[in-house]
């Protein structure tokens, strides 16, 4: 037997709709025609690209033609024209295929317009929280992407048509599957442009379901009692998209930022010194990202969400949060007791069954409030106490679960440090609590050292620098040395190497210098002055020996780590803290003890000799680099016995 | 009297405009913006202007550019857009923004007075329309998506009331 006689063809397929539609019009058995399309429509993957082509152009017809069916059995259709998606389409220059795909896509408008509103509403809702976003490369890209426009529109124009008095609950099941949709797709890709213009349009576009005819006297509803629902409605249907766009943004920024604080930070290099940073990210795919999130800034506005206010709330509840921690504490007390607390809020923003409220998604209200700062190209006003707040109650979570972590969170924080930093003096940040600084500092080395984004690792760092040149010395010391010794990351120790080799090498601004040249520049003062001696240059950092005898133990140690003579081999990681050791002695070479150089060249250069010859499986760790240092060392020791 | 008549936004040269010279008018206020896909409604804004200026209807033009940055031009600039394109005889005020901190006292007062969509105050986006009766009432709120033409018949009904 043929697989033709098993197998109806296409047009065969087509014929048998037809002759079922004859029945059904003696019948009215639309039940038993949804399921004929079922049957055959829901396997077509064996036909051929004309075939499947005659097949849809069929349906089509039928649906177009026979309107009452799509009323009748409307939500059986999107579940048959999503599959039909699937099929082998070349999706390119074929002008069959495209016309076979425009009649899918205009066969869920017929359905839209004509399917029993609340029947496809709730079907589209299923189908969106049904949909497989694991496939989403190359062809399956577009495929997903047509799915989900297709579903969108289906759930939009559905809602429309409902007659409600009750919008709001078909408003937030309509929202809910939007997100949950949108946090899937965003497990699979960080490319986030479609999707998000997509629910930017649907809350943009989003015009509540007309009201039931008459249903004042159906239901025995007064005026009164109407005015009241409408209200409470409205209101509902208000805070619903409020916290829809702050989600949409919360979610779209979770993996991936917009590196505003990298821009902040470049522009600032480029006013100060006049270079352009060579970190910069100015890739299309972040342009047209912050185009997009531009107009969901703009449409937050038109949801009556002012970022000004929003920004002063974020400030206010994040100084609140700090207030909560008890005084009289130890700092490691303090500490523990604000992440317990930022926590709490953490988990109490995300989920609280107990909640009167609709609530914004709070890293959402954050970075909208920075795309505010951005577009209208404005320095946020805030002090260095507000920035640290918002720092800790962003990123102290992170430090908790990797579930609190969020790079929009990370670049919302980081912008707003830097704008505060501009304008800070020594003397405020003096005056922020000691354990909140240390937790600052903590959480800057950490996520420095975890993320994979090398642009905001530089930016970071170099806002570390920056506050730690404004800190007390014994804090800024202390600090560096702590997260040498006790970081559980080599490669933040790595980097704390090279800032604590740049503090003890620059010096301070000459303060009392500047201050005599501007009075010598003064047009009103004219008397003669006494000069005053000037002051010797001071380091940031200056080695005492209590603290090059600190630095020699931490030296030891990492030697000892990173040689293991018994298995003959090296630990690239500690290895690379061990060159940045070797290279901070080179820099301050004039201020530390020889003896302890020497020590430290002497027993390098032993387990040098002993290490294995094999290369390390890092180009940052040749073997050569610590041999060149101790070259360098070496010399500088041999001149300075010789000028002895 | 109306707040209404109390408000004195600018022109486009920066000199007071004061709403007390609208007594007695029917007044259309319309947020515009010379680079939206709306922007043609220049054309029937001008039209309601040419046919019922007479009969005391006053149309003001707000450039803003709070929507899509499509109002990027200097004052100067939005005047010769409006004039040269379309033809624009009623006054185009000072460019203002609609929504937020910074909005116009004007865009304050008629958004509080006539809230939009589910009882919205701001601005959704270019050429929404305002439309205020003889005593300073705003009395009609239009999306962007109404055209001029439509709002013609309320326009007559309140020149005659």
């Amino acid at each position: 037997m043929s697989q033709e006689t098993e197998q109806p063809s296409a047009e065969k397929i087509v014929g048998y709709f037809n002759s079922a539609l004859k029945e059904l019009r003696e019948t009215d058995d639309y039940i038993s025609y949804a399921t004929l399309l079922d049957v055959y429509l829901s396997d077509t993957s064996r036909f051929s690209s004309a075939e499947r082509t005659l097949l849809i152009k069929g349906f089509y017809k039928i649906l177009e033609d026979n309107v009452d069916i799509v009323e009748e059995i409307g939500w059986d259709i999107p579940e048959l024209l999503l599959d039909l998606f699937d099929l082998d389409w070349c999706y390119g220059d074929n002008n069959e295929e495209k016309q076979a795909i425009r009649l899918i896509m205009r066969g869920f408008e017929i359905v839209a317009k004509n399917g029993n509103p609340k029947e496809t509403f709730l079907k589209s809702i299923e189908l969106l929280n049904d949909l497989d976003f694991s496939h989403n490369e190359g062809k399956d890209e577009l495929i997903l992407d047509l799915k989900i426009y297709a579903l969108l529109e289906l759930v939009s124009s559905s809602l429309k048509r409902i007659n409600t008095i009750y919008p709001s609950k078909f408003l937030s099941m309509a929202l809910s599957a939007l997100l949950k949709a949108y946090s899937q797709y965003l497990k699979h890709t960080t490319l986030t442009r479609f999707i998000a213009r997509r629910l930017y349009s649907f809350a943009r576009d989003y015009i509540p379901p007309l009201k039931p005819a008459e249903y004042l006297e159906e239901h025995g509803i007064s005026q009164k009692e109407a005015q009241m629902i409408d209200d409470d409605e409205n209101y509902l249907q208000r805070t619903l998209l409020q916290s829809f766009i702050t989600n949409v943004v919360g979610l779209a920024t979770k993996e991936r930022s917009l590196s505003f604080s990298a821009k902040f930070c470049n522009d600032l290099k480029l006013k100060c010194t006049g270079q352009k940073v060579t970190h910069e990210r100015g890739d299309e795919i972040i342009t047209s990202t912050t185009d997009c999130f531009l107009r969901i800034l703009t449409l937050s506005e038109s949801f009556d969400m002012d970022m000004y206010d929003e920004f002063e709330k974020l400030k206010k509840d994040s100084m609140s949060l700090l207030s909560k921690v008890v005084d009289s504490k130890s700092d490691d007390a303090q500490i523990q007791d604000y992440v317990k607390i930022s926590v709490s809020n953490k988990i109490e923003t995300m989920y609280n069954p107990q909640s009167k409220t609709i609530p914004l998604n709070d890293v959402g209200v954050l970075y909208l409030t920075v795309l505010e700062f951005y577009e209208k190209d404005q320095i946020p006003d805030l002090t260095i106490q507000e920035a640290i707040a918002l720092h800790l109650r962003f990123l102290s979570p992170g430090l908790f679960s990797e579930q609190f972590k969020s790079k929009g969170a990370l670049d919302g924080a980081l912008f707003y440090d830097w704008a505060a930093i501009t304008h800070a003096t020594p003397e405020q940040l003096a005056k922020v609590p000691h354990y909140q600084i240390i937790l600052f500092l903590q959480t800057i080395v950490y996520y420095s050292s975890t993320d994979d984004d090398e642009v905001f690792r530089w930016t970071a760092y170099t806002f570390l620098v920056r506050v730690l040149c404004m800190l007390e010395e014994s804090i800024a010391y202390n600090f560096l040395i702590d997260t040498l010794t006790t970081a559980p990351f080599d490669n933040a120790k790595a980097a704390v190497i090279n800032i604590l080799k740049d503090l003890c090498i620059r010096t301070r601004p000459d303060v009392d210098s500047l201050a005599e040249k501007l009075q010598d520049a003064s047009l009103t003062e004219s008397k003669e002055r006494t000069t005053k001696p000037a002051l010797p240059q001071r380091r940031y950092i200056h080695l005492s020996i209590d603290r090059t005898d600190d630095i020699y133990a931490l030296i030891r140690e990492c030697i000892d780590e990173t040689f293991d003579e018994k298995v003959q081999s090296v630990d690239t990681s500690k290895f690379k803290i061990l060159l940045g050791y070797l290279n901070f002695l080179v820099g301050v070479k004039d201020q530390f003890p020889k003896n302890k150089i020497k020590e430290i060249v002497v027993l390098t250069e032993d387990k040098l000799a002993k290490a294995p010859s094999t290369e390390l499986d890092d180009d940052a760790a040749n073997l050569e680099f610590a041999s060149m240092a101790c070259d360098l060392l070496n010399k500088f020791l041999d001149s300075s016995n010789t000028s002895l | 009297m109306s707040k209404f008549y109390e408000l004195s936004p600018l022109d486009a040269e920066g000199n007071p405009f004061p709403f007390s010279q609208l007594e007695g008018k029917v007044v259309l206020i319309v947020n515009v913006a010379s680079k939206c896909g709306f922007t043609p409604q220049y054309t029937e804004l001008e039209e309601l202007n040419k046919k019922y200026h007479d009969q005391g209807l006053v149309i003001l033009g707000f450039p803003s550019n709070n929507f899509g940055r499509q109002e990027p031009g200097t004052d100067e600039e939005i005047q010769s857009f409006c004039k040269s394109n379309y033809g624009v005889t009623f006054p185009v005020l000072k460019k203002v923004d609609v929504n937020g901190s910074t909005a116009d006292p004007v865009y304050n007062y008629i958004k509080a007075e006539k809230p939009g969509l589910l009882g919205f105050k701001a601005i959704k986006w270019n050429f929404e329309k305002f439309l205020v009766d003889k005593e300073g009432n705003v009395v009609e709120r239009f999306s962007s998506l109404t055209k001029p033409k439509s709002i013609e018949p309320r326009i007559e009904e309140l020149l005659k009331a």
